[in-house]
């Protein structure tokens, strides 16, 4: 068992230990805890990502069914979002909550089960890992003390369970032709089969629909805008951050990996259908966020959107637009769940939800204010933001293979982006103060520095952007390279 | 060491100085003026060449890229630097002032040594943000004008940028696409890239920008802008053409007539100097259009004076705003024997941009005028004479309402700080105009031109220009004192903008109303049900029940309704699954 093998296990390990210590601990330390694990985990997985570049993918079987470990730069890309997402919301929890332990155990495990979806290699074992997935975003959903919450959490658990489920008889399928849910073994089996044959075909149609689910695609969408709106806003960090990120990745994993790029040229149908799908999602969920006077409800259809465009670059499946997904992916998780922090911020100190309240924000709180519109910017794309890199490399990839309609549908959600961002920031600079204001001290300094340091981290993988292409290109050329005879 | 430190754009220096002069106005200062004596350092020691590299999307942007040219701007922009920041503090300029000057000069230092056009574009849209926050920071007046400079350099920017990309489309796509190489393609990414430019370089019809802002701001801003925005505007001009271009030299040639001749009709001190940046901005372009070596060189050489010579006459301009109260010639007080560095100053600046044999300016308007006689361009020889005649009774004219016209009452001199920032920039036109061996060095292509300043020709010459000067400003002299300001393109231009802009924003408003009118009709019914389904169904609902319902929506984000119902949700799933399945794999 090598290094990478033990960081790999380790990562996947230590908040499982870390939901132990807090479920044990009664000492009321449970936010150290978390801190300390969390903390330990990131540099863990930051060596780990070092070791990718350095040696590139490993993998790990055991003869355990279902038990398999891989890991290359893009599941260190993906984890990476999913422990910087979580390290930066606590400097929010700290003070604002939700406390206690119940919290800090679904946290922990939140983080464990989007490290095994990230890192497994086995398509039982991503279904495992999702189900632990949803059983902890519902318990960090019920943490909040709105009205409805729990039924909320329930109904999330069952939808997301429904879809979990119907990835799962995908799994059966492809598992059934090819006696074993291994990833590896089943691309060399899918590949003798036929891409064509009807049980290959009804085996990716299941698990793309339970993935899309997932994922939060419209009309699949209602759990995460409800989720969104009754959870407190760290946990909808987590939800509009990472939640649809993970299914995301094992949405690539699935179509790359095990299904391959010849299956979506074998398919045509299938391909054209999921990126119209996906393009349907963007503009609608572009438009309903039109509809929103409620902050959180507009950052849950944007959310929706900008996932729609992620998955509509996947389809493109060239080098281009799929590094153009995965770092829009990350930018995305980046800037959403500052957002999310951001608003939570206005909402202690202003008791400011909706549009209508956000007015002059910026002569009280010019920092927060600042970062807000820096974050809005970066999520409209504009230049040299990470949303705009992302943006780029998707709509360059979209016109290399001739799907100028993906191309011009980037640009068009760019502008529905600026069309409903605008009015939040108008409002913050140039509207009038009119509202409580309950001081600067109900604020703690970690929680602006946490949505500063977004806002540049934003800007700076932005310019940095052609660093990150270096990083992944091995790993996403492997993946968009046509199987091995 | 200092191989490293010559990686670094020197423009980083003063934006670190930007930022510490937030801190306050003595330490900015220190900082700032420390500042640019590093990037003066930087420029006249770096190594010709390029250095470092880092690559934006498919893009390689180039920080420092070092040949004479930009050498010789940006020795320009960090010399001068250090005195428009002292007179900015000695004028009363408080930190915010500092910092912006700071963050505008440093956008355009680093503009000059970018080796590819994104990094300039960089340099050229910060500068245009610096620049208008300076000009706001005065207030009144300059709000207005602010808004409307912000207006017109955004459009140059825009079109400088859409110059750009076309010029990347026709070349291709590639990391160096955007190297500035052989200039700009022709055709339209050229005709993009000469408006934009011609825009911040205030050619005709779009010049009413440069007396409008330049007469506005606090009078040690006006110093800081004279210098940057019109000269980095040539230096990219060169860039574009750095083959020379006719159509750009002509438009030089009239710019220099044009400038000088509105500069006579002006009576506001700071007007009448920002006529003559265009006349003489007229003339460097006319060097770089004409594009041989000794033009090309003559232009450079004008560029590095007239930044030294202009600057100081808007530090004297400023001056007698500051003592006066106002700007107006013909009202304020007087310089005289009360200000013996004022009037110094002036009579070497006058003596300067008037190109008096001894000065810089006689130097590098000589190289332009041989350069346009060597390359037979004789109409536009002709043009730039006149313009020089145009500047020559403008000058005069200055001199004599500053001196002899107007309120009775002596101005104050410069007090000692004030002195300080002023004396090196009078001693350097002086200097520059004797000694010029050792600059000609610095200059582009400095082995494939020769001139000799004080040749015969060139001495009779300016004699001539000076009589015919001197005796039209005494005869026309009772013409002079009717005009004030004259009728600019703005009169006819701005009507026009405003009336068009307006009747373009009524029709627009009429299809809107029509559309909304529609639109009111159809959301009553449709879209009222769609985008608030909740009150749709709370209206159904009987009253005791509504309520209820009204409230347990609200704390739903979703206002679409049909987004958390569980019901529609199962629904969904399987219609989806049915279809995909349906294309998957039914209809095969």
């Amino acid at each position: 068992m090598s290094l990478t093998v033990g960081l790999m296990l380790a990562v996947v390990a230590l908040p499982v230990l870390g939901a132990l210590a807090v479920w044990v601990d009664d000492r009321d330390r449970s936010w150290s805890i978390a801190a300390g694990v969390l903390s330990l985990t990131a540099v863990l997985t930051a060596l780990l990502g070092a070791l990718m570049i350095l040696e590139g993918p490993v993998t790990y079987r055991q003869p355990v069914p279902g038990l398999a470990f891989r890991s290359d730069t893009l599941s260190v890309t993906i984890g990476m979002l999913d422990i910087v997402l979580t390290l930066g919301i606590l400097a929010y929890t700290k003070t604002a909550g939700p406390h206690g332990e119940r919290f800090y155990v679904a946290y922990l495990l939140f983080t464990t089960a989007v490290f095994g979806i990230v890192l497994s290699g086995d398509l039982v074992g991503i279904f495992l890992f999702v189900l632990l997935l949803i059983w902890a975003t519902g318990r960090l959903v019920e943490c909040s003390e709105k009205a409805g919450v729990d039924s909320a959490a329930r109904g999330y658990r069952r939808t997301a369970t429904l879809g979990a489920l119907i990835y799962l008889a995908g799994v059966g399928v492809a598992a059934w032709l090819g006696g074993s849910s291994n990833a590896e073994t089943l691309a060399i089996v899918l590949a003798a089969t036929g891409y064509t044959d009807p049980l290959v075909v009804t085996a990716f149609v299941l698990m793309s629909v339970g993935l899309a689910l997932l994922v939060a695609l419209i009309p699949l969408h209602g759990w995460l805008v409800e989720t969104h709106a009754r959870a407190t806003d760290p946990v909808s960090a987590l939800i509009s951050g990472v939640l649809p990120a993970a299914a995301v990745y094992a949405f690539l994993r699935v179509l790359f990996d095990v299904f391959t790029i010849d299956f979506l040229s074998a398919n045509p149908a299938i391909t054209n259908g999921i990126i119209y799908g996906a393009i349907v999602s963007l503009l609608v969920g572009n438009v309903l966020a039109y509809a929103q006077r409620d902050i959180k409800g507009m950052l849950a259809y944007s959310t929706i959107s900008q996932f729609g465009l992620v998955v509509a670059g996947l389809l493109v499946a060239t080098e281009t637009a799929v590094f153009g997904s995965v770092i829009q992916l990350f930018g995305h998780g980046i800037v959403k769940g500052a957002f999310c922090i951001v608003a939570g911020i206005i909402a202690i100190r202003f008791d400011a939800r909706t549009i209508d309240e956000f007015g002059g924000l910026a002569n009280r709180a010019p920092l927060v204010a600042a970062a807000f519109a820096g974050l809005a910017i970066a999520m409209i794309g504009l230049p040299p933001t990470v949303g705009f890199v992302g943006k780029w490399y998707i709509a360059v990839g979209a016109l290399e293979q001739g799907l100028w309609v993906v191309a011009a549908f980037v640009v068009i959600s760019t502008l529905l982006t600026l069309g409903y961002m605008i009015p939040f920031i108008d409002r913050v600079y140039f509207g009038t103060f009119d509202g409580t204001d309950h001081g600067p001290d109900t604020v703690t300094r970690a929680m602006v520095l946490a949505v500063v340091l977004a806002a540049i981290l934003s800007l700076a993988i932005g310019l940095a952007s052609v660093t990150f292409e270096s990083l992944l290109r091995e790993a996403i050329e492997q993946l968009v390279a046509p199987p091995l005879e | 060491m200092i191989d490293a430190i010559h990686t670094i754009p020197p423009a980083v220096a003063l934006w670190v100085a930007a930022i510490v002069a937030l801190l306050g106005r003595r330490v900015g200062l220190t900082a700032g003026l420390a500042a640019c004596g590093v990037a003066t350092w930087w420029a006249l020691t770096v190594p010709a060449g390029t250095s470092g590299s880092w690559t934006f999307l498919e893009f390689v942007v180039v920080p420092v890229a070092v040949d004479p040219a930009a050498r010789v701007a940006g020795l320009a922009f960090a010399a001068f630097g250090t005195v428009a920041l002292g007179y900015l503090a000695a004028t009363g300029g408080d930190r915010r002032h500092l910092s912006l000057a700071l963050a505008y000069a440093g956008a355009a230092i680093w503009a000059v040594f970018a080796g590819d056009w994104l990094g300039l574009l960089i340099g050229w849209e910060l500068m245009a943000l610096a620049s208008t926050l300076l000009v706001w920071l005065h207030g009144g007046n300059a709000v207005r004008v602010g808004f409307r400079y912000a207006l017109v350099h955004a459009i140059g920017g825009a079109l400088l940028a859409a110059g750009v990309a076309m010029h990347v489309a026709v070349q291709g796509v590639s990391p160096e696409a955007l190297h500035v190489g052989d200039g700009i393609s022709s055709g339209l990414p050229a005709l993009a890239v000469g408006l934009g430019v011609g825009i911040n370089a205030a050619i005709i019809g779009v010049h009413v920008w440069l007396p409008d802002t330049y007469a506005s701001p606090h009078v040690g801003v006006s110093v800081v802008l004279s210098a940057y925005t019109t000269k980095l505007a040539v230096y990219a001009a060169y860039r574009a053409f750095p083959e020379g271009n006719l159509i750009l030299a002509y438009v030089g040639g009239v710019m220099a007539v044009f400038g000088a001749s509105y500069a006579l009709a002006q009576k506001d001190a700071r007007r009448l100097l920002a006529y003559h940046i265009q006349a003489q901005v007229g003339y460097i372009l006319a060097g770089i259009g004409i594009g041989s070596a000794l033009g090309t060189a003559g232009a450079f050489a004008h560029l590095f004076n007239n930044v030294l010579f202009k600057g100081l006459l808007f530090m004297i301009a400023g001056l007698i705003v500051l003592r006066a109260g106002t700007g107006k010639l013909d009202t304020g007080g007087r310089l005289g024997r009360t200000t013996p560095i004022a009037a110094g100053a002036f009579l070497v600046a006058a003596a300067s941009i008037t190109a008096v044999p001894g000065t810089n300016g006689f130097v590098s308007k000589g190289m332009i005028l041989d350069a346009a006689l060597e390359g037979g361009h004789t109409p536009l020889r002709w043009l730039l004479l006149f313009g020089a005649v145009g500047t020559i009774i403008s000058f005069c004219k200055f001199g004599y309402y500053a001196s002899r016209r107007g309120d009775s009452r002596l101005l104050a001199d410069a007090n000692p700080t004030q002195a300080a920032t002023m004396l090196p920039v009078a001693v350097a036109c002086l200097a520059l105009g004797l000694w010029y061996a050792p600059f000609f060095e610095l200059l582009p292509a400095s082995g494939d031109w020769s001139t000799d300043p004080y040749s015969q020709r060139h001495i009779l010459e300016k004699v001539a220009l000076f009589g015919v000067g001197a005796t039209a400003f005494v005869l026309g002299r009772p013409i002079l004192e009717r005009l004030d300001g004259g009728i600019d393109v703005d009169t006819v231009r701005d009507p026009l903008v405003f009336y068009g802009t307006r009747g373009l924003a009524d029709g627009v408003g009429a299809v809107f109303a029509t559309v909304a009118a529609a639109d009111r009709g159809i959301r009553r019914r449709v879209f009222a049900v769609v985008l608030n389904p909740v009150e749709a169904i709370a209206r159904l609902l009987p009253e005791s029940t509504a309520a209820g319902y009204r409230e347990r929506s609200s704390e739903v984000a979703g206002t679409i309704g049909i987004g958390p119902n569980r019901r529609y949700r199962y629904l969904a799933v399987a219609c989806c699954l049915a279809i995909a399945l349906l294309v998957g794999v039914g209809l095969r």
